[in-house]
């Protein structure tokens, strides 16, 4: 799975894209879905933009445009929802992601986002935390405790 | 490795070396800046690649603000010894961290490198920047090592190239030809010893070098044994005319036109006689004037011999050296002068030279003399026999004018018959001589002759006396009175004859010798009748 994903990125964008695209699609991979970016409603976060998510995730920063405290959080290292997220986000794949994290982590002054055991423990945490930013990989319709603040579309 | 022992070895070190170090220099200089250039290049490709290796990393640093990656990457790329500083700064020029502890001068802008730093996920976006000081110091030294270990390489590669040329060329060319040379060097004059064939150079120049001069050699050998055998014909031939020259019994010379002996061979000597001890005392001496006791002859005979351009001969009397007169037949002759326009004539050859030849003809000429003293004189007594008195008084009565007398005296012995008869024929023979010298001592001059016209019969001739000489009569008286004075004879015997003379003169008792020997011989009867033992003079021709 994540070889066909990294297969996508290396492949030029076009014919071989669609094609892919139209194979894996038949899998329902959730690579293929959009993500969405959530904080819980008693945040004075509004709506953020893709660069400012990339500042928090990526370590740049620790706050959000309003200059209120974020927490950013993350599914497990490996998990198919995670790559959906950093590629929609930043259009790299995991392991792209992962080395730049290990060149950070070596000199242990910035560190990577929390991970959680999985999308639910997120849903609960980011509810439960004002500060908290986390994404989820369906649309959270019904959980009125969530705001929906920018939707990743998945990179085609 | 030989030394160079040679000149021409030497000029080709010389030569080698002095082209290795001029293409030394040459590429030295070139390798210099080529190095120079080549390190420059090197170091700022060094950096350059050091920087495009720790950009991303850098970018990541600066866009995560971590100062302690950023150190690292500092760290990293300050420990190359060219980098003299790096500093990292964000967007807004603002120094993140500086990699330095030395203070930090601006450097120029060709010493710094500046690197943007794009942010990791979006290219389009500039977070910083990467800027490395290069260490110009550094920078300079170690392209100069470049620069100088190129260099020496290049120098190196020529120095070892001019080596390997020499000891090629030397050892293919120099030194056969050195060996050769000092082979021919020590090669006595004349010899035939064929060069030795340098090894391994049969096939190429050298070897045909040594073919030629050995061709050369025993060309020159064979020149040289035929040009001794013709010198040898030369000298044999010369010692023949040499010989020829040298005992010839003719005196063969060469004069000037002067006269000046130039040169003579030794029988010239022998013919001139004694008095000169070597030929080489008359060189240069008028020859001439030396040799012949009348030159002005000889004179006459080189300018006649020059007219007509033909040989002259004569016999000539030569200067008494000794006391006797010498003789000798001459031949001269005259050798033209060269022409002016030839080269070779000399100063002598100029003006011709005078060739001649002696032979010593005195024994001829003294046979000569003796017979005619022979014909002319009575072998008994040493007077003029009946022939020569004739002639002399021819002679005197020829060549004499009228005015020059001669008186003639006829003489005939008294009693000679009887000595002849009574003590023989030696003793009258010895009465004779000793009467002719008895004669002869009365005789005034030696113009005066006495002659023997017969048995017992005399002429005496007395030139340059007349008739009315008194000093006629007086020889006449004397005579007279010496032949009346007694004979002494060998063997004690002792003799006595007398003497009639008559007396006649030139021109009064006659013009010729006929008409005065008779009046003469009248006169000389009209005393024997008269008395005997007197003189008489004839009667003056009627």
């Amino acid at each position: 799975m994540s070889a066909a994903t990294r297969l996508l990125s290396w492949r030029r964008r076009g014919f071989v894209a669609s094609l892919a695209a139209v194979c894996l699609s038949a899998l329902a991979l959730p690579a293929r879905a959009d993500v969405w970016v959530v904080v819980p409603t008693s945040s004075s976060v509004k709506a953020m933009s893709q660069k400012e998510l990339v500042d928090l995730y990526m370590g740049r920063s620790r706050a959000f445009p309003d200059g209120t405290f974020a927490l950013p959080f993350d599914l497990p290292r490996d998990d198919p929802g995670r790559a959906a997220f950093y590629k929609s986000l930043t259009g790299m794949d995991l392991a792209q992601i992962n080395s730049y994290w290990s060149r950070l982590m070596f000199s242990g002054q910035t560190l990577p986002p929390q991970p959680l055991p999985g999308e639910a423990a997120m849903a609960d945490l980011v509810r439960r935390n004002p500060s908290a930013v986390g994404y989820l990989l369906q649309e959270p319709t019904a959980d009125k405790g969530l705001r929906v603040v920018l939707v990743l579309k998945s990179a085609k | 490795m030989n030394l160079p022992r040679s000149r021409l070895q030497y000029r080709f070190l010389a030569s080698a070396l002095a082209a290795a170090m001029l293409f030394a220099l040459i590429a030295g200089t070139l390798a210099y800046g080529l190095g120079a250039r080549r390190a420059n290049a090197a170091a700022h490709q060094t950096i350059a690649g050091m920087q495009a290796a720790v950009e991303k990393t850098a970018a990541i640093a600066v866009f995560a603000h971590d100062t302690t990656l950023m150190r690292e990457v500092i760290d990293g790329v300050g420990r190359n010894s060219l980098v003299k500083q790096v500093d990292i700064v964000d967007a807004g020029g603002r120094t993140l961290l500086q990699g330095s502890a030395t203070s930090a001068p601006v450097g120029t802008s060709e010493s710094v490198v500046r690197q943007p730093l794009k942010s990791p996920f979006d290219a389009s976006e500039t977070i910083g920047a990467m800027r490395i000081e290069i260490d110009g110091e550094q920078l300079q030294h170690v392209a100069r090592r470049e620069a100088w270990l190129m260099a020496m390489l290049m120098v190196g590669q020529a120095a070892l190239i001019a080596m390997t040329v020499f000891l090629t060329g030397a050892r293919l060319v120099s030194q056969p030809i050195v060996r050769l040379a000092r082979a021919l060097a020590a090669m006595p004059a004349g010899s035939t010893q064929p060069l030795a064939w340098p090894r391994g150079h049969e096939h190429d120049e050298i070897g045909t070098l040594v073919q030629s001069a050995n061709d050369l050699l025993s060309a020159n050998a064979q020149a040289l044994q035929r040009e001794r055998e013709l010198r040898q014909d030369i000298e044999a031939m010369e010692a023949q005319y040499r010989q020829i020259f040298d005992s010839t019994s003719a005196g063969i010379f060469v004069l000037d036109r002067q006269g000046r002996l130039i040169n003579g061979n030794p029988t010239v000597l022998k013919v001139i006689g004694g008095g000169v001890g070597h030929l080489r005392q008359l060189r240069g001496r008028d020859f001439l004037e030396l040799v012949f006791a009348r030159p002005e002859r000889a004179r006459a005979m080189i300018e006649q011999a020059a007219l007509r351009n033909e040989t002259m001969s004569a016999d000539l009397e030569l200067r008494a050296m000794g006391g006797r007169t010498r003789w000798a037949h001459c031949l001269l002759s005259v050798q033209e002068a060269h022409r002016p326009d030839d080269e070779a004539a000399d100063s002598m050859a100029m003006d011709g030279v005078v060739e001649g030849v002696l032979y010593d003809i005195t024994e001829r000429k003294q046979v000569e003399t003796d017979v005619r003293r022979r014909a002319d004189h009575d072998a008994l007594t040493g007077a003029l026999n009946r022939n020569g008195i004739d002639e002399a008084i021819d002679r005197h009565l020829a060549h004499g004018d009228a005015t020059d007398a001669l008186t003639l005296l006829y003489l005939d012995l008294d009693g000679f018959k009887q000595i002849n008869d009574r003590h023989g024929h030696h003793h009258g023979d010895e009465v004779l001589q000793q009467a002719v010298q008895r004669i002869q001592a009365e005789l005034r001059r030696n113009t005066d002759l006495v002659g023997r016209i017969g048995g017992d019969e005399f002429v005496v001739a007395l030139a340059h006396s007349g008739p009315t000489d008194v000093a006629a009569s007086q020889i006449a008286a004397n005579i007279v009175a010496r032949l009346c004075e007694p004979f002494a004879l060998g063997g004690g015997a002792v003799a006595e004859i007398g003497v009639s003379i008559g007396m006649a003169s030139y021109p009064r008792h006659g013009r010729h010798r006929r008409e005065l020997m008779h009046a003469a011989d009248e006169a000389m009867y009209w005393v024997k009748r008269h008395g005997k033992n007197g003189y008489a003079t004839a009667l003056a021709e009627a």
